[in-house]
């Protein structure tokens, strides 16, 4: 058949594909070749197939042909398999998803090919399914949850992307590249500082973009623009709003960038005067601004005592004209926007607009920012040398960020942006899915004990099918079957749950951010909510999978009943030496594997292999000794070992052998899996102790002993049932609790934090340059009195901060000066609190970096903020790019220390930046209030005192402490997606529970008939599954709590160990009360059942 | 219908039993009249159907009755809630099942002293008792094992030495030798009897066969949820 096909392709293609015709050409012998082979082959297979269809049942070939045909569906998969890896999945595009779908409609179609052959086998496997209707329901309930968790990751993800991307599409609207220049001494905290260039580059620039004969089809329009960043007052309201985005452009810029429309739709003309502005809804709010009122600018960026009026003549929805900056925009004329900034015939940014609308657009940016850049380069004369080999001029890949910044090039930032966005919601999808993985391992535990039960409630209608001739294969296909109408019905309920549960979290998420962000209102974020089919079929796939591979090996280890014990019910024997010597020699196997991942740790870095490769070793070691020992002795020792290694922070999370390796979240959901076994290991081989206990308790209470007696016999000689329920709700209860501890932590040290990272002042602010800050404040009476320290910096952006020991590229960092010798109260070195991370050797304290700093231009201390990632190491020389003034300066420098800051960049004396750039100006300060005032206020009166310098203000604690609440806030939605797999864990008790009342239905009448009353045999089946939960409970939670224990036990973790006792305590009751929920009815049920009625029962 | 002198241990008069299953209704019992001395050893026989195990059931208050009156040591128990009649059970009465129906999770000692727990003695002396009761049996080395570790005759020893623990007025036996053999069987019976003999208990089985009826003071025949006949066998007790 393969081979049929491909000629038949080969055949369609032959007479258009030249190169087809070419290949054939060259290479006839070869193919004919291989054309008669596979003829070959496919008579032989034909003939072979012919033999065996004849053949009579009792000879040789009817024998094989058996054989064949009982191998039939594991032949089937490996061609599957085969057909896939060998072409199959380079025609289809051999994506993940691609071979999901692929393997789910392999499988099914075996499945059916084996149920057409097996009618009887199918019958019995839907009569079973249907059997219990409430026990169906609960089954699906339990197997469902893994699936919900993967299709609302995914759910989640596609609503994020298009959250994210949204303002990504809007952000940029119809600009899908842009041409600036970096300007290297004017930073702020919000809007870019842009270099002016003459106008002559906007129409070089569009006429060789629509002359290029590969980037003209794809451009819709070029729009010269200047932007600056703004304070705006409102002199009818008397509100300031610094930080805004000044946006000058041409009346005709619609015509490409789209319309302006007010909050109700209506288009405002794009036609208004150089008097006139328009305002979008975020500035509006901000100012209290309606039409016609007059706002003033002044600018951020230069300083300068100029500023214009506008008349407000439009307010416009942020859409993709309206949301510019996605923050604070006026619009207004080009001609009024060069009045205003200086520069006429000037601009400092050109929007370029693509083929394809809004969103179609990003796929033609590479080849336009190309061609952009090439046009570019032509223009200027670029400068030479850098200090890296990096050639200099635009680049032909325009998403590089290292070009020299003073040339005006194109980059592609709508599609980055794009991307980024996209990158940004995958991983958060991602990491719901990580977190998933307790939960869906939950699942596949609940699955196994679901079959388990299953098998043990038809053990005897097993053996009698056994015994009157079914075959090991039927029975493995009569679970197979039931259990593929279970998997496939918990995936279809899993997909949909799944869908609720993505709302829930987005419901979630839009509360969390629109509490700390006033314009992102739930609505708004509900309003993303997006279902890609292709995520819903990929969760699917993904639960059926799962339940189909668990189901097919849990069927098949049921199948290797011994059909006179099954049929009498006679309990397995134990296990004898080979067992125990196989066991040994698994036990060899797995130390040896865990010495060779230990060792191969040391040369992969990988946290994982180290901590990994001992684990194995000791539970090889349980292994190997069983053989020698007890069961209860081998596993106990092996149990506490791996509990020693993971739960003892020092030797696992915060082992100084990993400390410097990759560690990823895989290790601590790899450790806790281990935790959890290890614990139910030894739990489970040593319930007599908790049972004696209990029963030295309630010695005193003779009818709760025999109740009890009862209660926890069946967990203990249901060792393999209880462990799974055990282990199901210890990994949720892990999870859980251990997400609340960190919370806790991470709330207990946000004012700590705050105030660590704030170095101890209150407000940064940022204004147009200016060399003399702290005189200009004290000049000020209305403030005088209210501050009592400005500390203000010389700042340069650098092209490249270049680390010569380490040969990596630190772009555009932030280069800031501080003045050494200022008075005391405002002198920088003196007076910071920040945290060092790291000092070069040879330095014990801050103090000491400080004074060095102070005394030596070329000393300087790298900060990192709380985002900020890569950093040069204390001890390394660097060297330092910038062109403050059109030339290239170079300067070394060493770093003495890494401090955890405000921003990411580098801290040196005022004389670094005067003495090697020429810089004696900054735009960056920071400002200590005056003891007892709100430095909320004193920021407010800042803004409105230095509009003319367009200051933006940060309080930096409270800023720091929102910032860590958003993220603190994340921590309480994670811990809620978690719970969600309490689900599984209470279906398991659930279940067993209702299994429990049916398989000892019997029991229950002798109890009945030796005198329990009704209350007893409820209060026996209600402790039995307490029993079960709180086992679970108190290892979930406790192995949770030492997991947030050993976060805080990591070095520079600035975190103190908490208990979160009340929410603690709130899972705990709230897991327990939910398990017995589930319970009590079934408990009811038992305690009801007649006992005459009980007894006569069999089942 | 005979009825021999002495007080009486349960009384049944007029008993009726109905099971409605939908629309179809069984008369397990007809209006049965019976009386069990204090003492005696009674065997109730009779076709499958004829309502024996169901005429158990309802004399030792496993089961409620549709119609009539049965009263055990003098007491009604129609006039006894669910919890009393199990605090009767408990103190009052041993039942030995034909499935022999041993709680499989607990082991020979730990089943026959559960019903001294239930009657509220402490554990230590259910211990001492389980095991004189166990070596009255003569499982004493078996005591901790499981029932699945036992033969079917030993497994019904521990039923009888279970019944028998709390010193019950009244031993109930369901075909208490149906899943044994011959050899087993009479042995049973003869522990029974002497049982019967030695302490005074009085014992009402349900059985099938003739030749442990014979070993009884009394066989009562059961047809079509009535009793047919009742015959003294002979053997004194």
């Amino acid at each position: 058949m393969i081979a049929l096909g491909e000629l038949y392709a080969l055949y369609l293609n032959y007479q258009n594909n030249f190169f087809l015709r070419q290949f054939v050409s060259e290479n006839q012998t070869r193919l004919l070749a291989q054309a008669i082979g596979l003829l070959v082959l496919g008579l032989g297979a034909a003939y072979l197939s012919y033999l065996f269809s004849r053949a009579k049942p009792t000879s040789r070939a009817g024998r094989y042909s058996r054989k064949v045909l009982s191998f039939s569906p594991v032949i089937a998969g490996l061609a599957a398999l085969l057909i896939w890896f060998s072409g199959l999945s380079s025609i289809v595009g051999g994506s993940t998803i691609g071979f999901e779908i692929y393997i789910v409609v392999v499988l099914l179609s075996i499945s059916l090919g084996m149920m057409l052959r097996d009618r009887i086998t199918v019958r019995m496997a839907l009569r079973n399914f249907t059997r219990r209707k409430t026990n169906m329901a609960l089954v699906i309930a339990g197997l469902m949850i893994g699936t919900a968790m993967i299709s609302g990751s995914l759910v989640t993800g596609d609503t994020l992307t298009e959250l994210f991307t949204r303002g990504a599409y809007f952000g940029y609207g119809h600009a899908d590249e842009v041409v600036y220049a970096r300007n290297s001494t004017t930073i702020g905290f919000q809007g870019s500082a842009y270099q002016y260039f003459g106008y002559n580059v906007y129409q070089t620039l569009a006429t060789g973009l629509s002359n290029s004969p590969f980037a003209g089809p794809d451009v819709a329009g070029v729009t010269p623009e200047i932007i600056e960043t703004v304070s705006i007052y409102d002199a009818n309201k008397g509100i300031v709003q610094a930080g805004s985005a000044l946006i000058g452009s041409f009346s005709n810029a619609s015509r490409v960038l789209g319309d302006f429309h007010s909050p109700s739709g209506a288009v405002i003309p794009p036609t208004f005067e150089d008097t006139e502005a328009v305002l979008n809804d975020k500035a509006a709010r901000d100012l209290n601004a309606t039409v016609g009122d007059t706002v003033t600018i002044y600018s951020a960026q230069r300083l300068t005592t100029q500023h214009l009026n506008f008349t407000v003549v439009g307010i416009a929805a942020s859409d993709e004209r309206g949301s510019f900056t996605q923050g604070d925009d006026m619009f207004v004329t080009l001609n009024s926007a060069q009045q205003f900034t200086g520069y006429p015939n000037s601009v400092n940014y050109i929007a370029i607009t693509n083929i394809g609308g809004l969103r179609g657009s990003i796929q033609y940016s590479q080849t336009v920012a190309q061609a952009a850049n090439q046009t570019l380069n032509n223009l200027y004369s670029t400068t030479p040398s850098t200090t890296t080999s990096t050639p200099i001029g635009c680049k032909t890949d325009p998403s590089m960020t290292v070009t020299p910044p003073a040339i005006p090039c194109a980059f592609t930032e709508k599609k980055i942006s794009v991307d980024s966005a996209t990158d940004g919601a995958k991983s958060l999808s991602q990491f719901f899915l990580i977190l998933s993985s307790f939960a869906i391992l939950a699942g596949i535990v609940l699955i196994l004990n679901i079959f388990i039960m299953l098998a043990e409630e038809r053990k005897s209608e097993m053996g009698m099918a056994r015994a009157v001739g079914m075959r090991r294969g039927q029975l493995t296909r009569l679970f197979l079957f039931e259990g593929s109408l279970y998997s496939a019905g918990a995936s279809i309920v899993g997909v949909l749950v799944g869908i609720g549960v993505a709302y829930g979290i987005l419901y979630a998420i839009g509360n969390i951010l629109s509490a700390f962000i006033p314009s992102l209102n739930e609505s708004l974020v509900l309003s993303s909510f997006t279902i890609n089919p292709e995520s819903l079929f990929a969760a699917f796939t993904a639960g059926v999978l799962i339940t189909y591979i668990t189901i097919l090996l849990t069927s098949w280890r049921i199948s290797k009943l011994n059909i006179i014990r099954a049929i009498r019910s006679i309990p397995e024997p134990p296990r004898g030496k080979r067992t125990y010597t196989l066991l040994l020699v698994a036990g060899f196997a797995m130390a040896l594997a865990g010495i060779v991942i230990f060792e191969a740790s040391f040369a992969a870095k990988s946290a994982m292999e180290a901590l990994v490769g001992p684990s194995l070793i000791i539970f090889g070691a349980g292994l190997i000794l069983s053989r020698f020992l007890r069961n209860r002795y081998a596993f106990t020792l092996s149990g506490f070992g791996l509990l020693v290694q993971w739960a003892v922070p020092s030797l696992s999370f915060d082992s100084p052998l990993v400390s410097n390796y990759s560690f990823g979240p895989e290790v601590f959901i790899v450790g806790g899996i281990i935790m959890v076994v290890a614990s139910v290991i030894v739990v489970m081989y040593n319930t007599d102790v908790p049972l004696k206990a209990l029963r030295f308790l309630l010695r005193k209470r003779r009818t709760l002993t025999a109740i009890f007696k009862i209660a926890l016999s069946y967990p203990e000689n249901k060792r393999f049932r209880t462990a799974a329920t055990v282990a199901m709700f210890a990994l949720v209860l892990f999870t859980v609790s251990a997400v609340a501890g960190i919370q806790a932590e991470l709330n207990a040290s946000i004012s700590q934090s705050a105030k660590d990272q704030s170095g101890g002042y209150d407000i940064a602010t940022n204004t147009a340059p200016i060399a003399n800050l702290t005189s200009s404040v004290m000049a000020d009476a209305m403030l005088s009195s209210k501050v009592s320290a400005v500390i203000p910096f010389s700042t340069v952006l650098l092209d490249v901060a270049h680390d010569s020991s380490t040969s990596q590229d630190f772009p555009y960092t932030l280069l800031v000066g501080a003045d050494p010798n200022a008075p005391e109260t405002d002198n920088f070195f003196t007076t910071n609190s920040f945290k060092m991370l790291s000092l070069a050797a040879g330095y014990v304290s801050a103090t000491e970096v400080w004074n060095a700093v102070r005394s030596n231009e070329s000393y300087v201390v790298w900060s990192v903020s709380f985002a900020g990632n890569g950093h040069p190491n204390p001890g390394d020389n660097l060297v330092l790019a910038a062109r403050p003034a059109g030339n290239l300066v170079l300067k070394s420098v060493k770093v003495l220390g890494v401090l955890r800051g405000l921003f990411d960049g580098i801290l040196g004396v005022r004389g670094l930046l005067k003495d090697s750039f020429n810089v004696d100006s900054g735009t960056l300060g920071l400002v200590n209030v005056a003891k007892g005032l709100d430095p909320v206020n004193v920021a407010n009166l800042l803004k409105k005192d230095f509009i003319q310098l367009g200051m933006q203000t940060i309080v930096i604690e409270v800023s720091i402490e929102q910032g860590e609440r958003i993220f603190l806030s994340f921590f309480g939605l994670f811990e809620g997606y978690l719970a969600l797999g309490l689900v599984v864990g209470v279906a398991g008790v659930g279940i067993i529970s209702i299994r429990s009342v049916v398989e000892r239905r019997n029991e229950i009448g002798i109890l009945r008939a030796l005198g329990f009353r009704k209350r007893m045999v409820m209060l026996a089946f209600l402790l039995e599954s307490s029993y079960i939960a709180l086992l679970g409970i108190i290892i979930g939670v406790s192995l949770g709590v030492d997991l947030a224990y050993a976060f805080t036990a990591q070095p520079n973790s600035g975190l103190s160990f908490v208990i979160p006792w009340t929410q603690i305590i709130e899972i705990s009751v709230a897991s327990y009360a939910l398990a017995m929920l589930s319970v009590i009815s079934s408990a009811r049920k038992a305690s009801r059942i007649p006992p005459a009625e009980a007894l006569r029962y069999t089942e | 219908m005979v009825v021999r002198d002495g007080p009486s241990m349960v009384e049944a008069q007029s008993v009726w039993k109905v099971y409605q299953t939908g629309t179809l209704k069984v008369e397990a019992l007809r209006g049965l009249d019976l009386k069990v001395r204090k003492g005696e050893m009674v065997a109730v026989m009779g076709p499958s159907g004829c309502g024996k195990t169901t005429l158990l059931n309802c004399l030792s208050g496993l089961d409620d009755i549709t119609k009539g009156k049965v009263a055990i040591e003098g007491v009604d128990l129609a006039t006894m809630s669910d919890d009393q009649k199990s605090g009767f059970r408990a103190r009052r009465m041993g039942f030995i099942f034909q499935a022999y129906n041993l709680l499989p999770v607990l082991s020979a000692q730990e089943n026959v002293e559960l019903p001294l727990l239930l009657a509220g003695v402490s554990e230590t002396e259910a211990h001492k008792e389980s095991l004189s009761a166990l070596k009255m049996v003569g499982l004493e080395e078996w005591r901790l094992h499981k029932p699945m570790e036992l033969s079917g005759g030993q497994q019904q020893r521990v039923t009888i030495a279970r019944a028998l623990v709390n010193k019950p007025a009244i031993v109930w036996g369901d075909e208490p030798t149906g899943n044994l053999d011959s050899e087993n069987s009479a042995e049973i019976v003869k522990l029974l009897r002497s049982l019967n003999r030695d302490y005074g208990l009085t014992f009402v089985i349900v059985t099938h066969d003739s030749q442990i009826a014979q070993e009884t003071d009394r066989i009562v025949s059961m047809r079509n949820g009535q009793i047919e006949k009742e015959t003294a066998t002979g053997t004194k007790s």
